[in-house]
């Protein structure tokens, strides 16, 4: 009897033990040094050359990751096998936006362990991650820029089902800063989303990193005290329009206007967006656009435009939502059709459609003051932009261009 | 008695930052200077570390604008980085930073940032008008401080290296936090070290720190704690 109770012990011991063992969380992905540099020089070939072999997702973590890119058909890949054995037992996506490149691993991990991690009562836990970092920075694929992970710089395409946690973030060489990093992040899914893991473990790396062209200083201009950034990046619509045109024959451009103004100037007259939204609501009615209502969304959706933003807040990256709460910072908008012009829409053929969305200032940041989109969406034989249909289009958007300086002038 | 104690929550939140555990930042912090029944921890009013003749720190109050001598430094063992208002000293525009002598080599870094604290304390006139004008939040003051070491670091420490801020333990910061005394969370305060290690100078040859600190509240301290 005290033989047995003592094996039982020992062995309950033994199971207690073991699973403190797996509860940890092992810092060991940015130090294997060799297998970073093969991903980096791999990852560098994928800019130019889509991998061979790829492969469907499989289980609800992949699936639902899948189903969530817009661009996973057009872009992504869910590789057959671990690109380097430090990553065996990852599931492996590579996006290619050329000139970039991101690989994107991940398996599922236990809640608890990120918990029981972050409560670190004894500093044991940020020991090993500063440890872990001047580790990593040792190896020669890093600049021996790494840090701790901030949830801005987590992979978008894993906020699209969980937030960043905790993680650690390695500039790699060999590019332009910021233009290639690693990332090991431990992260939590969105509780909403069945049949996933509670947390996810992530490795992730991006080559070929560029400045969005939005945030080009060529891209600010200076109007009295005023500075309106312009958000004309192609590549976005693009994004948008390659998946919405394997559904509808629909094309879209669009255009963002960010307002703010230098601190010294900055605190008063934070309406102004409501404004700018005004004038160039007007605009585009006196060009013959035409209201959309409530009526005319339930005849085409079953709902109206209150649910259809909820639906559109509801399917907002899990993970972006503490970043940028939409809901929160939605302003006025409008939504308008003209079945009139261009010459695309002779005969009923085609429509275009016009969206103009505000959104407000935001309330942590004075010189803020806002911003306004404006997308036009060509329907039918406007779904090409060719022609006259183009010309019309860059008109309108240089209207609107104009329209936003004169409100601000 | 409100106005002492609050005088001296905002001495403590202000200078020491978040390394410690809760115990001890309780000993070493609020009774450093106090009389109470916890250990306290004694210095003997020696720079060991002879960080008042150190090069690098004299170009980092230089740039902060601290005068030789406004800064008085005191190495003590088992000690946590602390900056006050001179107890001892007759002028109001004098301050004490304290430091663990077991820092070793890796002074430069948390020794700025108490810098940071000096030249928050003297622009605002004071440890409570500093604790006034940051909203009564400790990591509103903590985390400027740390954007502040960015922009100093950026300007006279080039050669430092980031990682000398963003891999210091002293500075790495809490996985999470709700304390009181919060400083911010690890990715935090390496976010704020970076947002004002890359500050667009606007062609400045200078950055010019007041309005440093002014657009980091302004600008940047809600978009990092959220």
């Amino acid at each position: 009897m005290v033989a047995w109770s003592a094996s039982a012990t020992c062995l309950l011991t033994c199971l207690l033990a073991c699973g403190q063992v797996r509860a940890q969380v092992v810092l060991d992905k940015l130090t294997a040094c060799d297998d970073l540099a093969q991903l980096q020089a791999t990852l560098r070939v994928m800019v130019d050359q889509a991998p061979r072999r790829c492969r469907a997702p499989s289980g609800a973590l992949e699936r639902t990751l899948f189903a969530r890119l817009p661009d996973a058909l057009e872009s992504s890949c869910l590789l057959r096998e671990a690109p380097v054995p430090s990553l065996s037992g990852f599931s492996c996506l590579v996006s290619r936006t050329p000139p970039a490149a991101e690989l994107i691993c991940f398996r599922p991990t236990r809640a608890g362990d990120l918990r029981a991690y972050k409560h670190d009562p004894d500093g044991a836990h940020r020991r090993a991650s500063v440890a872990y970092r001047k580790d990593a920075a040792k190896c020669g694929v890093s600049t021996g820029d790494t840090g701790p992970l901030h949830m801005s710089t987590f992979p978008f395409r894993l906020m699209t089902i969980a937030e960043m946690e905790f993680g650690d973030i390695d500039a790699l060489r060999g590019e332009a800063r910021g233009g290639s990093y690693a990332i090991h992040a431990f992260s939590r899914t969105d509780p909403k989303l069945p049949g996933l893991p509670p947390a996810i473990e992530s490795v992730s790396m991006l080559v070929g990193g560029v400045m969005p062209k939005s945030l080009s200083p060529d891209n600010r201009h200076r109007i009295s005290s005023w500075i309106v950034t312009v958000d004309e990046d192609d590549e976005l619509d693009r994004q948008l329009n390659d998946p919405l045109r394997r559904v509808w024959p629909f094309k879209l451009e669009s255009k963002e206007f960010g307002l703010s103004r230098a601190l010294d100037n900055a605190g008063p007259d934070k309406d102004r967006v409501r404004q700018v939204f005004r004038k160039l609501h007007r605009g585009f009615l006196a060009e013959g656009f035409k209201e959309l209502h409530d009526d005319d969304f339930i005849q085409a959706s079953g709902k109206n435009l209150s649910e259809i933003l909820k639906k559109m807040d509801e399917a907002s990256p899990y993970g972006a939502r503490k970043l940028y709460p939409i809901a929160e910072r939605i302003g006025p908008m409008a939504f308008m059709l003209n079945t009139k012009r261009p010459t695309c829409t002779e005969g009923g053929r085609g429509a275009l459609m016009a969206f103009v969305v505000s959104s407000l200032p935001d309330p942590d940041e004075l010189s803020d003051y806002g911003s306004i989109s404006v997308m036009l969406v060509g329907g039918g034989d406007c779904a090409q932009f060719t022609g006259a249909t183009d010309r019309y289009v860059k008109g309108l958007m240089e209207d609107a261009t104009k329209r936003v300086i004169e409100s601000l002038d | 008695v409100s106005a002492l104690r609050h005088l001296m929550v905002a001495t403590c939140l202000m200078s020491c930052y978040a390394h410690a555990q809760d115990a001890r930042f309780d000993d070493s912090c609020f009774f450093a200077t106090s009389a109470g029944n916890r250990v306290i921890t004694v210095c003997n009013d020696e720079d060991p570390l002879r960080l008042g003749n150190d090069a690098k720190l004299a170009k980092v109050m230089q740039a902060f604008g601290i005068a030789p001598g406004q800064v008085r430094f005191e190495g003590c063992n088992g000690m946590l980085f602390l900056s006050t208002p001179d107890p001892n000293a007759s002028g109001v525009d004098s301050y004490l930073v304290r430091y663990p002598v077991e820092v070793g080599d890796d002074y430069l870094a948390p020794t700025t940032h108490e810098l940071a604290h000096v030249f928050q304390m003297s622009l605002e006139g004071g440890a409570e008008a500093l604790w006034t004008s940051r909203k009564n939040e400790s990591k509103r003051i903590e985390l400027e401080a740390d954007f502040l070491t960015g922009v100093v670091f950026k300007e006279v420490l080039p050669d430092a290296g980031l990682t000398e801020f963003q891999n210091n333990i002293l500075l790495t910061g809490l996985f999470e936090e709700a304390r009181a005394d919060a400083h911010g969370t690890s990715s935090q305060r390496t976010a704020a070290f970076r947002t004002g290690y890359f500050l667009q100078r606007d062609a400045q040859d200078t950055p010019d720190l007041p309005k440093a600190a002014r657009y980091f509240q302004a600008n940047e301290y809600g978009g990092l704690v959220r």
